[in-house]
């Protein structure tokens, strides 16, 4: 049985002159799980927005359950039973998991805690993820917002559930329960839409698969009759590389060395024992853990400004724990933060000011009191051509870009200065693959001249394909270091649950 | 010593109990307004108008309409009306300019609060040909009203009996405002909106309903407030009447975590400070200025402790 059909959708944005949308016909079947996949940008998160009832189409209709439905708001959307769990939760931080849970559908009257609390407890163990009524948000990992988001859905006896790209907020070690659930809710009856350009997990979890382009969508195939080549064909339009071509790499000295640094938190609880690795100049040192195993304090420490307990930083010979990050960057430190949007890039300037930010003090910008403009233009213009950042001008927005574009923003930057230390943390996070692609090339390209890099990934993936050699972290303690052909997923998942490598 | 205790006596706690009734309207509608995320800073401006509406309203009901001829003191309950009638229009008028025009608030409200000492003062010129204070003798004051059955109480009575009916507004206000913030839908709603109207508006709730509520509400306890000092306390007006009382709701507010039980207590306690300022000028050689600056002096030390407090919390948060 049918429960959507998207009868010839287009829709068009006149403002960026993007058609984001392009005649989309394709049918969901009721009780599957349907995965919508694409690169960023190609349309997938417009449709579903048409769907929710946030966008109108400007032409063509969608059917329910084969009757033509006219959704003009999210509550049309949600009084015919279609449901959406966005990427950014929408939750109210000071109130209980059953607050959020029933906000906006209370009881009339008077409320009764004691029964909204039984009522979503029960509602919670009946679809399989059970939360904490009375947990205060704040409090709460991202995978029980998730399901607090999917249950608030339920308790509006939502039938087809659409979840944009939930798979991005979560640790590799939480995608796998979170692809349970959503089985379960397609055994009891729901339909289940889901964005995401992760293709294994594509391919994990959908009855079939959906793969836009451009607006437009390129086929839907079943999931036993395609695999995930073909479906990356699909998305991109071309072969893609999964594994990037790199040479045997020529370490040369040592770039950054760590010895014996222990961290703690303001209350006391360890962070880091004693690390001690050393990356060298022409290497990709890939640190490998599950997130919030030390890996981020060490981060703090180096990149940032994070004091350590005791042992000593090096760069390039000098101590440069608890120093000022200014002057890290000043004997050649570069960094790519974790987060773009916020730490990366500052969202509310435009592009000339993100290309300079860190270097803003440096002669090169400036000319007697104030900034060199004409310098800074020409330098900017060359970013955007040198990083083929789509979409990007000297004078425009950040915010705009696309999450590879962004991306190809911060690494411009940090690299315009000829680093010989770059420190990179999750730098692909939710990029499609294309971009990956890029900045994997990218990262490559400058350990063959001779920088030495530190990369920082929960996806084990990326730590395969790029690093030479690999540390692995497990309770803040560096559980070992690979080299070489040890390097491999088996000898590191290992050491993430905390094995030694004698133990193996 | 004896001085000290003296001070001490059920005249204080009752005068207390009035001269914080401006501060107590005041925090409830501030209270509001933080809770929804619409901050008003424009309530002290809100209560010297609406003082200034209040006593005009009287004075031509009492002296140009029959009604107010016949009953004076009906003048005077219409003078009130007015004044919160005129609070809550500003309080549309700020909901308005926001929605509409998304005008900053704290910019609006600085403006609001120098219009409102000058514009009173050349009304007051232009209609009233008076310059400092203007007053009528045919205006009544609000009069008080003795509860039956607990005014014959000794001490009970005295602190809860014997105020005029603004008085005892508040202290229903109050009570309805814990309920409605505590027990219902809509006070869930009302700090959901403050908190993240992105969230409420995807669950279907009416996130503009809620903020142009929250500041007709501040602006109509404003109102009320600003008739309790010109025509329930006194019956004069004076230039700059709210004297800073608005911004000490303000205060009482943060200091009682925005809650309305808190923020009225909070309330209560400052306006004890006022009293136990006034008593101490009668009993004590501490010069006048020192002591009509302590009111201040607590709130400053208060919304220190406040903002202190709530680090703390969020550092234990983030660990």
């Amino acid at each position: 049985m049918e429960a959507i059909r998207f009868d010839h959708i287009s829709k068009y944005y006149p403002s960026t002159g993007v058609q984001a949308s392009d005649d989309i016909s394709f049918s969901i079947e009721e009780g599957e799980i349907h995965a919508i996949c694409g690169e960023n940008g190609a349309g997938k998160s417009t449709l579903m927005n048409i769907l929710f009832g946030l966008e109108k189409p400007d032409s063509g209709s969608v059917f329910i359950r084969g009757a033509e439905a006219a959704i003009r708001s999210p509550s049309d959307a949600i009084s015919m039973g279609i449901g959406m769990v966005h990427q950014h939760f929408m939750l109210v931080d000071s109130f209980t998991a059953a607050e959020n849970v029933l906000l906006g559908i209370e009881d009339k009257g008077f409320l009764n805690k004691s029964s909204e609390r039984e009522y979503v407890r029960k509602l919670s163990e009946d679809a399989g993820m059970p939360i904490d009524p009375d947990a205060p948000v704040y409090a709460l990992p991202v995978g029980q917002l998730q399901r607090i988001e999917i249950l608030k859905m339920l308790a509006r006896n939502v039938k087809i559930l659409i979840l944009d790209e939930p798979t991005a907020v979560l640790t590799p070690y939480e995608v796998g329960p979170f692809l349970e659930t959503l089985r379960k809710l397609a055994d009891s009856g729901h339909t289940v839409i889901f964005i995401s350009h992760k293709l294994q997990e594509v391919m994990d979890a959908a009855d079939r698969i959906t793969v836009m382009r451009q607006g437009k969508v390129v086929g839907t195939k079943e999931k036993k009759d395609t695999s995930i080549p073909e479906l990356a064909d699909m998305m991109v339009g071309r072969k893609v590389l999964f594994e990037v071509e790199k040479k045997p790499s020529v370490p040369g000295d040592t770039i950054l060395e760590l010895k014996d640094v222990t961290m703690r938190s303001h209350r006391g609880r360890l962070l880091a024992d004693k690390v001690s690795f050393s990356v060298r100049a022409g290497e990709i040192y890939g640190i490998a853990g599950v997130s919030g195993n030390g890996q981020e304090a060490l981060i703090s420490a180096i990149a940032e400004d994070a004091s350590i307990e005791s042992g000593s930083i090096l760069l390039n010979g000098k101590e440069i724990s608890g120093h000022k990050i200014a002057e890290k960057r000043a004997l050649g430190m570069a960094y790519v933060p974790e987060d773009r949007m916020t730490t990366g890039l500052n969202m509310a300037a435009d592009f000339l000011d993100n290309s300079i930010i860190g270097f803003q003090d440096s002669s090169e910008m400036n000319k007697g009191l104030f900034l060199n403009r004409e310098h800074i233009t020409e330098r900017a213009g060359k970013m955007i051509d040198d990083y083929q950042i789509r979409g990007a001008s000297v004078d425009g927005s950040v915010s705009a870009l696309s999450g590879g574009n962004m991306q190809k923003v911060v690494l411009a930057r940090e690299l315009s200065a000829s680093p010989c230390l770059l420190i990179v943390d999750q730098p692909t996070r939710g990029l499609d693959v294309g971009s990956i692609e890029f900045v994997h090339r990218m990262l490559i390209r400058e350990r063959d001249k001779g920088v030495a890099i530190l990369l920082l990934s929960v996806e084990l993936d990326e730590i395969l394909s790029l690093s030479d050699r690999v540390g692995v972290m497990c309770r803040g303690v560096l559980q070992g270091e690979l080299e070489g052909s040890d390097i491999n997923e088996h000898s590191i998942a290992m050491l993430m649950v905390g094995e030694t490598e004698e133990g193996r | 010593m004896e001085a000290f205790f003296n001070i001490f006596t059920i005249n204080v706690f009752e005068s207390a109990i009035r001269l914080a009734t401006p501060v107590i309207l005041a925090a409830l509608g501030a209270a509001l307004c933080n809770k929804a995320g619409v901050l008003n800073l424009g309530i002290d401006g809100f209560m010297t108008m609406s003082a200034f509406v209040a006593l005009v309203g009287s004075y031509l009901v009492r002296n140009f309409t029959s009604l107010g001829q016949a009953y004076p003191v009906a003048a005077t309950y219409i003078g009130v009306l007015s004044a919160a009638v005129f609070g809550g229009l500003l309080g549309l008028l700020f909901a308005f300019l926001k929605d509409k025009l998304n005008v900053d608030l704290v910019v609006l409200s600085i403006a609001i609060n120098m219009l409102a000492v000058d514009i009173t003062v050349y009304l007051m010129r232009t209609l009233f040909h008076q310059s400092g204070t203007w007053s009528d003798p045919s205006i009544v004051q609000l009069p008080s009203i003795e509860i039956p059955l607990i005014s014959g109480i000794p001490v009970i009575g005295t602190l809860l009996s014997g105020y005029n009916i603004i008085v005892y507004s508040a202290w229903i206000i109050a009570i309805v405002l814990v309920v409605v913030m505590h027990k219902t839908r809509y006070g869930r709603h009302i700090t959901a909106v403050g908190e993240n109207p992105t969230a409420s508006r995807s669950v279907g709730i009416n996130v503009r309903g809620v903020r142009y509520f929250a500041l007709i509400a501040s602006g109509v306890l404003s109102g009320l407030a600003g008739a309790f000092l010109s025509v329930g306390h006194l019956t004069l007006f004076t230039r700059d009447m709210a004297a800073g009382r608005g911004w000490l709701g303000n205060a009482a507010a943060l200091f009682g975590f925005n809650n309305p039980g808190g923020s009225f207590l909070a309330g209560l306690f400052f306006g004890f400070a006022d009293a136990l300022a006034l008593r101490l000028q009668n009993v004590t050689k501490i010069p006048p200025y020192i002591i009509s600056m302590m009111p201040y002096v607590l709130t400053i030390l208060i919304l220190s402790i406040v903002s202190y407090r709530t680090i703390l919390r969020r550092r234990s948060i983030s660990q």
